[in-house]
């Protein structure tokens, strides 16, 4: 999902000119902004909570909150950027109210490579999902500040600079929090060895 | 990845993996790399993780889902507009002004006491407006409508001018 330069400033200039129309009350400008981005809305939703339903309504959550927040969207990043930033606080929310409820979290037993490696297969499932699921299943036991760095660089393609921007924090944090975030689902996602022949290009 | 000199690398390492390394932080991390078979290891991990992450299937948003938030935020604008503060602001400002007025007109300043006492030179300008109850030369008619004043220091000063003979 990564996005060249060139196509980031042409979408920059639409979304602003929709911001604006938006903000003056036209409400199929803010619709057209919501198509634009449902799909990475809610694509980034599902990665962060691991559930459907769930990824829907933070999704739609963070839309209404990026609609009561016009006004407060001064253009100092772009509104993708903005949003996305909009679309973490949602999932945080929604994350904090589900502390209560027991389920998988970082540190239980969803961190053994068993319960990846081997995923309750539904033959009329298709692999893609299956795969998908492997791997949110993975992020899930990510810690929060790390599983949003991580699906924001690697899953929806943000550069470094849109990631800081994103999550409030400095470039180098982000850095360190992807680091270790890959670092720690290697058991998880990858085959046992792993040949150590790294070179840097 | 304990030592701190390979901390120091892991921002290095996590941009390798994303092919965004600037010349110079290549050639640094290249250094590196050739006397650390750990950080070699790591840069791998870093690179395979990507790859499958990469990979991962998008979700799409299901059809309607766009006209589903659309509605949420036209009920949500609805209660927007209920809560308008600068609506609410217009609609209270003759409410706001005719209670500005009351209490204006029933609060005694010092001017309109300062007036009251000059219209009725014989007063003292001290004098309380119940002192009137005692105060004989003011007939019943003037003392009732004196209490019933919302500015009962200016009546006090007009009830005065009709004191008895």
């Amino acid at each position: 999902m990564a996005w060249s330069g060139e196509a980031n400033q042409t979408t920059d200039a639409r979304d602003r000119e929709l911001v604006k129309r938006a903000r003056g009350g036209d409400a199929d400008a803010f619709e057209d902004l919501v198509r634009a981005y449902q799909h990475r809305v809610v694509n980034y939703a599902r990665a962060m909570v691991s559930n459907e339903a769930d990824a829907e309504d933070v999704a739609q959550d963070a839309f209404v909150r990026a609609y009561r927040g016009l006004r407060t969207f001064r253009g100092d990043s772009s509104f993708k950027t903005w949003l996305y930033r909009i679309v973490t606080n949602a999932a945080r929310t929604h994350l904090g109210k589900r502390r209560d409820r027991p389920e998988q979290t970082a540190g239980d037993a969803a961190t053994s490579p068993e319960a990846f490696g081997h995923p309750a297969t539904d033959e009329d499932v298709e692999a893609s999902v299956i795969d998908r699921d492997r791997i949110d299943r993975a992020l899930a036991a990510l810690p929060v500040e790390m599983r949003e760095a991580v699906v924001l660089r690697d899953v929806e393609g943000l550069d470094y600079r849109e990631i800081a921007v994103a999550l409030g924090v400095p470039i180098g944090t982000v850095e360190s929090r992807i680091f270790r975030g890959r670092a720690r689902l290697r058991d998880a996602l990858l085959a046992p060895s792993i040949p150590a022949s790294g070179e840097v290009s | 990845m304990t030592s701190a000199t390979c901390q120091r690398f892991e921002p290095l390492l996590a941009r390798a993996a994303d092919e965004a390394l600037e010349a110079a932080e290549r050639a640094t991390l290249e250094t590196h790399l050739a006397t650390c078979d750990a950080c070699r290891e790591a840069l791998v991990v870093q690179r395979a993780v990507r790859g499958q992450l990469a990979s991962r299937p998008a979700v799409h948003a299901r059809a309607g889902f766009a006209r589903s938030v659309m509605a949420a935020v036209e009920h949500e604008s609805s209660w927007l507009d209920r809560f308008d503060f600068r609506q609410w602001t217009w609609r209270l400002t003759p409410i706001a002004a005719a209670l500005l007025l009351a209490v204006w007109a029933g609060v005694p300043s010092g001017q309109s006491a300062a007036t009251a006492v000059d219209t009725a030179e014989t007063v003292d300008a001290d004098a309380p407006v119940s002192s009137a109850l005692w105060d004989e030369s003011i007939s019943d008619l003037s003392l009732l409508s004196l209490m019933l004043r919302a500015s009962p220091d200016e009546g006090l000063a007009e009830a005065l001018k009709e004191r008895r003979p």
